[in-house]
């Protein structure tokens, strides 16, 4: 495990027409983890994620990944070493699974054969035949569409993974699989992983880190095993009580 | 679209090469354009001097059925014809605007800055007229419009143009001191009425062949209250002298009883202006190399059709091409889509009339201004779909697309475009089938196509000559509609269409 963070957020404020949805946030996070990201909607929790890849742009502070502040220009090739999943899939609708995933590879003009093995690994590892190829999304169930989306932010084996609430649509019962599918994976991918959940039984599940967010604020992060050990706050007690 | 732009490869040097005017007039390569206006009486002069240049061997155009005087006249202007026949009166009160006659030198004297000139008349005087019965007319011996203050007791049915034209019944009323109230109604009813006797005078134009049809008689208007409408061929001054010679050739040799025939010749016989003019020439011994041209057919319909196809084409290969182009620069920037929309909805509340016409003093007359209209036209339901479409794709696919990496150029490559095919689509194909319908209207301005039979078959009141265009042109919009659904079905996957550009996700969801 590298002792140096992936992502450093340095006294950053973001607003929306005037209305902050937090300022003076300064966290560390560190690499090769799955850095869960726990809090109610509106918490400020998708906000912190868009900052990584620069999706949106912080008004006060600077956010730094790998040691560099998120660039103002060439934001498509540093975009590109961050895959990017969220709720729902996301897939686009009018190309198939195979585009879909490989779309990234093609812009990046890999060759036929690199993106057509690199697809069928992928897809291996979460658990899907790659015979799916040449369905559309809509042919697909839920679960396997997110793992689709999984496979298209990993395509071009970034360092840095994020993800927003990307198994929250997914029934309770494929949800335990799907968990279990994506540890093995990340572990694999050796992948820094984002993890934005309202859920914080998803978030321990998965989670080595936690940062646990309320209205705009980073109440408490740190190792999940110190975090369930010893609450600094109320709000975290109880939310580990109602939850675990 | 790729097949439509080979097309357009194909007829884009045809396009360019009109007109040529390099070459000297009344040759192969630069014919002399005769034009003549929509009416059968200028459909017969145009093809009267098309044939008197014929006859001393020059190659003549017919550009007929132009969309009347401002059309005839503006294209003569930017030397886009050569010839049309035109009327004193016409020159004088709708080109001009003057309220007073002209002589021919007058004429001549005000159009040398447009290098235009007038040929002296054909002879006949096409103006305002009186007519009754022959039998009453030979009963009461009624020859002269003054007799009629004689005779209180007949009844008066005239056109409601007529009856409120200041020139027409009221200077009538005045000049003559006719004491008589006219009852205001349809033309061909008037002339009917006075047929049978339901009333006894009625006015309309001079030359008309239904004052032989109805066996009527023209009364002499001794006091000249009617403007003069001598017809006349306009020329550009810059004809050489045997061409301007060989156009003056029938100067004088038509009366108003000589146009009245040859017009019933025409309108109610149903002769071609082909063989009337062929058969008067020969009476007054000009012998016209005869090609059989035959101006009511409309040209055939082969080439009609190509040229219909040509002319809408080029104006929606241009139209999607700048539609698309236009509409991605303008999208994300809400005020100057709507701005750039709400352009091409004015464009669209022109009457397609007024559009073409609109074209003329800018691009002359023929297939450039048609298909520039054309153009105008195809615009806003391609600009429309496309920026709506664009400017309302699911921001979520757009958010990811941007989160994925990828540039500008390749978000609208690889996602907005694909996605807002299906409504691009329905704009091209709802732009296709109105541009179609629209270039029928292009024969005004002397594009050709398809409406060239239409317009001719209006003209002479032929229902059959109409359909010989109507027809084609809606199978046309059919077919054009069957092929970009083929088209669509062939680029755009089918459930994009079943569930929107953006509704698919949630569809699968619900899975």
């Amino acid at each position: 495990m590298n002792s140096d963070p992936v992502v450093s957020f340095k006294n950053v404020g973001k607003h929306f027409d005037g209305n902050w949805v937090f300022r003076g946030l300064s966290l560390d996070l560190p690499s090769s983890q799955v850095v869960a990201i726990v809090g109610e909607s509106g918490s400020g929790k998708t906000t912190l994620l868009q900052l990584i890849n620069g999706i949106l742009r912080a008004n006060e502070g600077s956010v730094e990944v790998m040691g560099d502040p998120v660039p103002e220009t060439g934001l498509e090739r540093f975009r590109r070493g961050i895959g990017y999943a969220v709720q729902g899939g996301g897939l686009f609708p009018h190309l198939t699974v195979y585009r879909n995933v490989t779309l990234l590879a093609q812009l990046e003009k890999w060759e036929q054969e690199k993106s057509q093995d690199r697809y069928s690994e992928l897809l291996e590892m979460v658990g899907l035949d790659p015979e799916l190829r040449g369905r559309y999304p809509y042919q697909l169930s839920g679960g396997q569409q997110h793992r689709v989306s999984l496979c298209r932010a990993l395509m071009l084996r970034p360092k840095i993974l994020l993800l927003d609430e990307p198994f929250s649509a997914i029934d309770p019962m494929s949800r335990g699989e799907i968990h279990r599918q994506f540890t093995e994976l990340r572990q694999q991918e050796k992948v820094s992983a984002f993890l934005v959940t309202h859920d914080l039984r998803e978030a321990v599940a998965l989670g080595q880190y936690l940062v646990v967010m309320a209205s705009g604020n980073v109440v408490q992060h740190g190792t999940t095993q110190n975090i369930i050990e010893n609450p600094e706050k109320d709000y975290v007690a109880r939310l580990l009580e109602t939850y675990l | 679209m790729k097949r439509l732009g080979f097309k357009c490869i194909l007829v884009l040097p045809l396009f360019l090469s009109f007109p040529s005017t390099i070459a000297s007039e009344g040759t192969l390569t630069d014919p002399i354009v005769v034009a003549s206006k929509i009416f059968p009486e200028s459909y017969f002069l145009a093809e009267l001097i098309s044939q008197m240049l014929e006859a001393e061997g020059y190659v003549v155009a017919r550009k007929f059925g132009l969309g009347g005087t401002k059309v005839c006249n503006e294209a003569l202007r930017r030397d886009e014809i050569d010839v049309y026949p035109e009327y004193t009166g016409t020159i004088q009160a709708v080109i001009l605007e003057l309220d007073y006659p002209l002589s021919l030198e007058e004429i001549n004297a005000r159009f040398k800055e447009f290098d235009i000139e007038g040929v002296p008349t054909f002879g006949f005087n096409n103006t305002y007229a009186m007519s009754v019965r022959r039998s009453m007319s030979e009963e009461l011996n009624l020859t002269k419009i003054s007799q009629l203050v004689n005779h209180p007791e007949l009844k008066y049915g005239v056109t409601h143009e007529f009856l409120e034209r200041e020139d027409g019944w009221p200077k009538l009323e005045e000049v003559y001191g006719l004491k008589s109230r006219p009852e205001g109604m349809q033309h061909e009813l008037a002339l009917r009425a006075v047929a049978n006797g339901d009333i006894d005078v009625t006015d309309g134009y001079g030359t008309d062949a239904k004052i032989i049809e109805y066996d009527l008689v023209v009364l002499e208007d001794d006091k000249s209250v009617f403007p003069i409408y001598m017809a006349i061929p306009l020329i550009r001054s810059d004809l050489s002298a045997p061409i301007k010679k060989a156009i003056a050739g029938a100067a004088g040799k038509i009366d108003e009883a000589l146009m009245i025939q040859l017009n019933g010749e025409i309108v109610i016989k149903g002769r071609t202006f082909a063989s009337v003019a062929d058969e008067f020439l020969a009476s007054i011994d000009i012998d016209p190399i005869s090609e059989n041209v035959d101006t009511r057919r409309g040209g055939k319909l082969t080439a009609n059709v190509v040229r219909h196809l040509e002319l809408t084409g080029i104006a929606l290969l241009a139209a999607v091409v700048i539609g698309l182009l236009v509409s991605i620069a303008v999208y994300r920037v809400t005020w100057l889509s709507r701005s750039v929309v709400y352009l091409c909805g004015l464009m669209q509340t022109i009457p397609s009339i007024a559009l073409l016409a609109l074209m003329i003093p800018l691009l002359g007359i023929g297939m450039k201004p048609a298909i520039v209209a054309l153009f105008l036209y195809s615009l806003l339901p391609i600009v429309r779909n496309t920026v709506i479409s664009l400017s309302t794709t699911d921001p979520l696919l757009v958010r990811i697309a941007e989160a994925m990496g990828m540039s500008q150029l390749e978000r609208l490559r690889y996602v907005l475009v694909p996605l807002a095919m299906p409504s691009i689509f329905a704009g091209i194909r709802t732009s296709a089938v109105i541009c179609i319908g629209t270039a029928t209207l292009a024969a005004f301005i002397g594009a050709g196509g398809l409406g060239d039979p239409i317009v001719t078959g209006l003209a002479l009141d032929d229902t059959g000559l109409i359909l010989q265009g109507a027809i084609p042109a809606a199978i046309l919009a059919i077919a054009t509609e069957l092929v970009f659904e083929g088209l669509e079905r062939l680029l755009v996957p089918g459930h994009l269409k079943v569930f929107g550009t953006t509704k698919s996700n949630q569809a699968a969801e619900a899975t």
